[in-house]
């Protein structure tokens, strides 16, 4: 079933644009969360009480 | 049995372990090296997930060879059966020459231009630059070993068929029928030209210039 | 307690200081031949036109380099540091430790001369021929002896998981190192498999397979079970899970050998075995990820600020989605498109680089430190380190997932009219590398991480003031144990006998069943009275193509696949390959499949083609072999290599052993005259490229006579 499927896939261009959105996507990401003024919203994120963490020590 | 030399198990920090609230339930009495184990049960999810695989296979190995499931050759062979039929349409299709079609073709395409593609995509390995011969023969001068005539018509069989003996391949089932066309428009204008290496004669004189 | 007798004693700690220098000296090495390699590819050039250096040649050191020297020291410092002290005991023996450190590295410089000079058996991974694998034996048996003679003389009764681990490898690796190495020799540097074929096949890929499982992956499972929750100070996640999965990666994992070998010429049962069993092997390896990650649970914090903690999360991360992919690709639908592609390469430098190179990485910061008693000299150039690695492997793996795909979505296109849409194999290399380049900066990126470690631990090392050799203490071990309510698995664990025992019995289970039938196989290889045995100038020629290492390019089985019978043609048998020692399927398709490449070009296309390439392909990426048309090629050792396949098998006739040298020459001398014709001197008629021709020239011709003789009868019928 899977092989039927792949057989037909005639584009070899595909795993081209594939990795340009993956890239795209993960470097846009990195870029999104780095972005000035955005450095005090993950400060307090990380104080949480969240279900695994215990308190770091600040 | 907890360990007797807990001064030996804490790492150099002398910190403790840090075990948290829920945990401490799951905490087993023992260590290695300063090491402890929780005894958390195993993850539903990584259960399932497993026993999931587990099935599959077992129903996937009897399809395939308990029950009779095609095996590769068969599947191979059902698929050749498919490409045959299509390569066959194909084949009818270049089975006789038409010279009709090959001369309407050459005046709606710019037949030397693709031709010369066509050559150094596929021709050139063997009979070298524009034509001088080096493992296949020179198709500059006048000597020819399979064909009469430098025309298409005598060609073409030569082109789609090639020859074992001589490590010709068989084109037709390679490239298209277009493609062996703009091969044949190239090749009959190389007619007398000078290629920069030219091999020496093969075969029998057929032409005159 | 008070009546307790506490025993004093001391850890052998020189010797895991001796095998963290020599891993990182030799990490080195493998990545700087890594880079050498992916450039070769990305660019002929660099293959420098020497025989020693071309990417045949190479490419089988950086593997060795990175498996046994730079894994292999790695582990065997992560074991000997952890196993004293998970058993409360100094090593067995401080001289066996050391004749194992010094064996090794000797082994280690062997391997980088033989293997340029061309002494190769072809196997990929056991390329060391017989008298290096001999000592690898023999350096092995005395790991073997350090390791459990130090489990004899534990304080601490019960053996913690990361030991259980250690047991499954050095009992598997044994067995694998030793039943795939056995051979007949030749001469000094040269030997031939006793098996031949397809049993080749399965027993190499049951070992290459199976050295994935337990030389690069089940020690540093155990070196996780140790480092990570040392480091973070936490207890591991779960005993339970820690058992099932051990139990059930150690017995599974040994079947999957053969996904190496899928749409070949082996039995489908046993190609469908190994591919589910690849599938049930997900979720246990999953288990060692699970535990691995949940141990940090409430040490998150820790993991962004301590290198040792964010090397190992990550190794084991990128472990969990290698041993997701592996699985993936070895469903068959999967595998006819990903096999002797790229897409395996970046699945294999996820695992070796993303779980190995890491965990290899947390442990040396870990272990530097602690044991030259100061702190990292940088936790800057660690992270520095860590981001390098990270992007360069996502580069890589990025890179060899689109090249992968994108070649082989090239090689399987048909048009409507039933044809191949790229016939021209080159088109499908010319597309790719440009990913050759961005793999090869993403190894730059690797390597140059790697240098900032070793340039951090060494000013590290610098900064101690020096560690005095540190006295412990621990009661004697319990004959019987005071525990109450042991489970059975508990009591086992107590027992490392016994422990062995089930283990060596749980990893012989699948190999014995897979490869017995093919050992067993005359009834079951079809014989055909058509496959003739090479000729002594073809053996000539076959062993130049294995020397020159042509099978790390160019595979030799083509699959029952519609787009390869139009590529190459009718698909590879098992009786074709039933001469074949060693078999060389290949596994990869860096230049095109020559199962049937006899007669497909003459001999003197094949004399261009090896001197330089670009001449009948001009944007070939294959070196220059010049070296061929110099070189004579083996004629006195060839009655030997006749003797020897003929003791293996072989049914050469009286007259070919009579006449092996006569016959070698006057095959050479046919096909010299034939090239002479067009310009070629006589005088070649003695040199390489003519043995070469003469084999390359055999291929696939019997099977095609044979196929010839079927039609015949059956339209006779």
């Amino acid at each position: 079933m899977i092989r039927e499927f792949l057989l037909k896939i005639n584009q070899p261009w595909l795993p081209t644009l594939g990795t340009a959105l993956f890239v795209g996507i993960f470097v846009g990401m990195l870029i999104w969360i780095n972005r000035r003024g955005s450095n005090s919203y993950y400060e307090e994120a990380s104080f949480l009480p969240l279900d695994e963490g215990v308190k770091s020590e600040r | 049995m907890s360990d007797k030399n807990d001064k030996n198990d804490k790492n150099d920090k002398n910190e403790k372990l840090h075990v948290l609230e829920d945990e401490k339930a799951l905490l087993i009495d023992h260590s290695y090296d300063g090491i402890h184990e929780l005894n958390h049960p195993l993850p539903s999810w990584w259960m399932w997930t497993w026993s999931a695989t587990i099935l599959y296979s077992i129903f996937y190995f009897i399809f395939y060879h308990m029950v009779g499931g095609p095996n590769l050759t068969q599947e191979f062979e059902k698929d050749m059966i498919r490409l045959n039929e299509i390569k066959a349409i194909a084949a009818a299709d270049v089975s006789n020459f038409d010279i009709e079609h090959y001369n309407t073709w050459k005046k709606t395409n710019d037949s030397l231009k693709i031709g010369k593609e066509v050559y150094e995509e596929n021709c050139i390995s063997c009979h070298a630059e524009a034509g001088g011969g080096d493992i296949g023969p020179n198709l500059t001068d006048a000597y020819w070993i399979n064909v009469k005539e430098r025309t298409a018509t005598a060609l073409f069989p030569v082109i789609r068929d090639g020859v074992e003996d001589n490590g010709m391949p068989a084109w037709g089932e390679i490239i298209s029928k277009e493609e062996m066309y703009a091969a044949m428009a190239y090749i009959v204008s190389l007619k007398g030209t000078t290629p920069p290496e030219a091999k020496e004669a093969q075969g029998e004189k057929v032409e005159e210039f | 307690m008070n009546d307790v007798k506490m025993e004093r004693f001391k850890y052998d700690d020189e010797l895991t200081k001796l095998f963290i220098f020599a891993t990182v000296i030799w990490g080195f090495v493998a990545l700087l031949l890594g880079v050498t390699v992916a450039f070769q590819l990305a660019s002929w050039k660099v293959n420098m036109g020497l025989e020693w250096s071309t990417f045949g040649r190479l490419r089988p050191l950086h593997t060795n380099a990175a498996i046994f020297a730079f894994v292999g020291n790695a582990m065997f410092a992560g074991i000997y540091y952890s196993t004293q002290r998970l058993t409360k005991s100094r090593l067995f023996s401080d001289v066996l430790g050391r004749i194992h450190f010094w064996g090794w590295q000797l082994i280690i410089v062997a391997a980088a001369i033989s293997l340029p000079l061309g002494f190769t058996t072809g196997k990929e991974y056991a390329e060391l021929e017989w008298p290096i694998d001999i000592a690898i034996a023999v350096i092995w048996v005395v790991f073997a002896i350090n390791f459990f003679g130090t489990l004899v003389k534990r304080r601490e009764k019960h053996l913690y998981v990361a030991l259980w681990f250690y047991i499954a490898t050095i009992v598997t690796v044994t067995v694998l190192h030793v039943v795939n190495s056995i051979a007949f020799p030749v001469d000094f540097m040269k030997s031939y498999p006793v098996y031949a074929g397809i049993q080749d096949a399965l027993v190499q890929w049951w070992y290459g397979h199976n050295a994935v499982a337990f030389f690069l992956t089940t020690p540093f499972l155990g070196i996780m079970y140790y480092f990570i929750p040392k480091a973070a100070n936490r207890p591991v996640y779960s005993y339970r899970l820690s058992i099932i999965h051990f139990w059930s990666l150690v017995f599974l994992y040994i079947w999957a050998g053969p996904h190496h070998l899928l749409y070949t010429s082996v039995p489908d049962w046993v190609q469908t075995t190994a591919m589910v069993f690849s599938v049930m092997l997900w979720m246990p390896s999953w288990g060692g990820m699970i535990n691995g990650l949940l141990t940090l649970r409430g040490a998150w914090d820790k993991v962004r600020t301590d290198p040792v903690l964010k090397f190992m999360a990550t190794s084991v991360t990128f472990y969990g989605m290698a041993t997701f992919e592996g699985p993936l690709l070895a469903i068959k639908s999967i595998n006819g498109m990903a096999h002797y592609t790229d897409w395996i390469v970046g699945h294999v430098h996820s695992g070796t680089i993303g779980w190995n190179y890491m965990i290899i990485s947390g442990m040396l910061y870990y272990l530097v430190p602690k044991m030259w008693n100061t702190t990292l000299y940088s936790v800057k150039m660690a992270n520095a380190q860590f981001w390098l690695a990270t992007i360069g492997l996502l580069l890589y793996m990025m890179s060899m997932w689109t090249a992968g795909i994108t070649q082989a979505l090239m090689w399987r296109a048909i048009d409507e009219t039933g044809k191949l849409v790229y016939p021209n194999f080159i088109e499908t290399v010319v597309r790719i590398v440009p990913m050759y380049w961005v793999r090869a900066f993403g190894g730059v990126l690797i390597l140059a991480g790697f240098i900032l470690m070793m340039y951090n631990l060494w000013l590290t090392i610098k900064k101690s003031k020096g560690l005095e050799e540190q006295e412990y203490m621990a009661p004697a071990m319990e004959k019987v144990t005071s525990e109450v309510n042991q489970t059975a698995h508990r009591k086992l664990e107590g027992l490392p006998t016994l422990f062995t025992v089930l283990t060596t019995i749980a990893i012989l289970v699948g190999g014995i069943i897979e490869i017995t039938p093919s050992l067993i196989s005359d009834t079951f290889v079809e014989r055909d009275s058509e496959i003739k045995p090479y000729s002594p100038l073809e053996i000539a020629g076959r062993d130049i193509f294995i020397k020159e290492g042509c099978y790390v390019c160019h595979s030799q089985q083509i699959r029952p696949m519609p787009d390869e019978a139009l590529r190459y043609g009718p698909p590879s048998t098992a009786a074709e390959s039933v001469y074949d020692r060693p078999f060389q399927w290949g596994s990869r398709r860096i230049g095109p499949d020559l199962a049937r490449v006899g007669g497909k070009y003459n001999d003197m296309w094949h004399f261009r083609h090896m001197y330089d390439p670009r001449e009948v392909t001009p944007k070939s990426i294959m070196p220059e072999y010049t070296w061929l048309f110099k070189k004579k090629f083996e004629i006195k050792t060839l009655p030997k290599k006749i003797k020897v396949m003929t003791a293996l098998g072989v049914p050469y006739t009286d007259h070919q052993i009579k006449n092996t040298v006569l016959l070698a020459q006057k095959q050479a001398f046919e096909i010299t005259k034939g090239l002479n014709v067009d310009g070629v001197d006589m005088k070649m008629q003695n040199k390489e490229i003519i043995a070469l021709i003469a084999y390359l020239q055999r291929l696939g011709v019997d099977g095609a006579r044979s196929r010839e003789l079927k039609k015949q009868v059956r339209s006779e019928q």
